[in-house]
């Protein structure tokens, strides 16, 4: 079956829904998902797909690899950690907001908070712990969040991703969101995230190599050549629906954190490798 | 000379001093405030290239160019609802491709 | 010109199968044609198509020649550039004329310049 959906795809043929698996959970949803990509990259170990594109060309990883041993976002980490163990005025710190201190939690995010009803990402829990102690919020794309953001992440390295969807309709629903967010096409040109990877990930568009939905999200924040800098998920989401002519939403909005909570729950059982560079 | 004709004539000999006046401004006012409302309308499936018309037919609105305000006017509401179509067949279209339904 | 002889394609049925021999496209047609399909604010093939000598073309279609023989029909060519989701609903492409990224004169040019690859 799932054989048959990949050749279809490949052959861009029209494909009929199966309505039997109508309604699957957001588990039998991510192991189709991971058998999907692996059918596709046959040669590719799982772990390997938190590297996107240089997991799928060899000249790409090559290039990288020559930059790990003074990655660009070194820096950027640093300040992080700074900025993290610095008290507020009120004299707590970051530490206070988070589970162990906020060291090695990254996989644990976005979660579903079933009080608030809400998807919970770690730049979110950032802010609101900002707030909570009398503090003005970060900017949400770039600069100081996604220091802190790459810090954390830095602590998690090699902790697998593990989101989960309680037994909540709120949380399922907020999944199906997301995952109806991924696949909507958008904007003029037409394309959903689905559209370069899921459909074409391993393929050329223009010059840009397109990378598998499976592990995307395990490398943010992300140090991208073109940004000069490191910016958030939530930048990425809103440059990819810029490429395609939609208007992007604002940073942290319910959709981005719904899409954030779907693609990364895709990814559970992957390493956290954020902060990581990108072209 | 028989009645119709004679209503056509006075509508037209009306209708020059008419467009002369405010009436293509009205119209503007109408095709742009419906590509507004139709740019709303697609809620988050709203493309950049209707903002940049309708940025684009303000503009020239205000700087007197009534002719490519229009044009802009236009323009911004088909693409709105196409982008509005688009929200609509996306309702379930989206299951085409999905892993796991 | 052209405009004339749609229009007499339209009211004549007997002048319709000729007018394609008749409209042979001028240089200045194709190469506007190619200009709009190496653009990439306009047709930008060049993002999923290989063709002509285009550089750093993306490889998510097929490459772009023997377009006649492929599509001796030049309103099935056509149409497809209009809206490939019409014949292919899963298609990456994007319905250039349905979605209004080129206009119905724009992707003539570029059928023109297809045509000639």
């Amino acid at each position: 079956m799932l054989k048959a959906k990949v050749i279809l795809v490949a052959l861009g043929a029209a494909l009929a829904v199966p309505q039997a698996l109508a309604g699957a959970s957001p588990e039998e949803d991510r192991k189709e998902s991971v058998e999907y990509f692996k059918q596709m990259f046959p040669d590719v170990p799982f772990e390997e797909f938190v590297n996107g594109q240089y997991a799928l060309n060899e000249d790409r990883r090559k290039q990288w690899e020559s930059m790990q041993d003074f990655p660009p976002y070194e820096f950027a980490v640093a300040e992080g950690q700074e900025l993290f163990e610095t008290p507020f005025a009120n004299g707590k710190t970051y530490a206070s907001c988070f589970e162990n201190g906020g060291i090695g939690i990254r996989q644990n995010y976005p979660y579903f908070d079933t009080e608030k009803n809400e998807v919970i990402t770690l730049e979110l829990a950032i802010n609101r712990c900002r707030e909570a102690n009398g503090e003005e919020p970060l900017k949400w794309k770039k600069g100081a969040i996604a220091s802190i953001s790459a810090y954390m992440a830095s602590t998690s390295q090699g902790k697998p991703i593990n989101i989960k969807v309680p037994d909540d309709p709120e949380a399922l629903a907020a999944y199906q969101d997301g995952k109806k967010f991924y696949y909507s096409r958008r904007g003029q040109l037409n394309f959903s995230c689905a559209s370069c990877h899921v459909q074409n990930p391993g393929k050329w568009i223009r010059a840009d190599f397109l990378s598998p939905a499976l592990g995307q999200p395990a490398n943010f924040p992300v140090h991208r050549a073109k940004w000069g800098e490191l910016g958030t998920l939530h930048r990425r989401f809103a440059g990819c629906n810029n490429n395609v002519r939609a208007e992007p939403l604002p940073a942290q909005s319910e959709e981005y954190r719904n899409l954030e909570y779907f693609l990364t729950y895709m990814s559970n059982g992957l390493p956290v490798v954020g902060p990581a560079t990108r072209p | 000379m028989n009645k119709p004709l004679l209503a056509i004539g006075i509508s037209l000999a009306l209708s020059v001093p008419l467009a002369a006046q405010g009436g293509p401004k009205e119209d503007f006012q109408e095709v742009y405030a419906k590509a507004q409302s139709t740019h709303q309308d697609a809620g988050n499936f709203q493309w950049t290239i209707t903002s940049d018309r309708l940025k684009a037919a303000k503009s020239a609105a205000d700087s007197g160019d009534h002719e490519k305000a229009m044009a802009m006017a236009k323009e911004a509401l088909k693409l709105a609802e196409e982008s509005v179509a688009q929200r609509k067949k996306q309702k379930e279209a989206w299951r085409q491709v999905a892993i796991g339904n | 010109m052209r405009k004339a002889l749609m229009t007499a394609c339209l009211t004549t049925a007997a002048l319709c199968a000729t007018a394609p021999a008749l409209a042979e496209p001028t240089q200045a047609e194709i190469d506007r044609g190619k200009e709009l399909a190496f653009s990439r604010k306009d047709g930008n093939c060049l993002a999923c198509h290989k063709m002509d000598d285009g550089k750093l073309a993306g490889n998510i279609g097929p490459e772009l020649v023997d377009m006649k023989s492929r599509y001796p029909d030049r309103d099935m060519l056509f149409k497809r550039v209009w809206d490939e989701t019409k014949f292919n609903p899963v298609t990456v492409m994007p319905p250039f004329g349905r979605h209004m990224i080129l206009s119905k004169e724009e992707i003539n040019r570029i059928v023109d310049y297809l045509y000639t690859l």
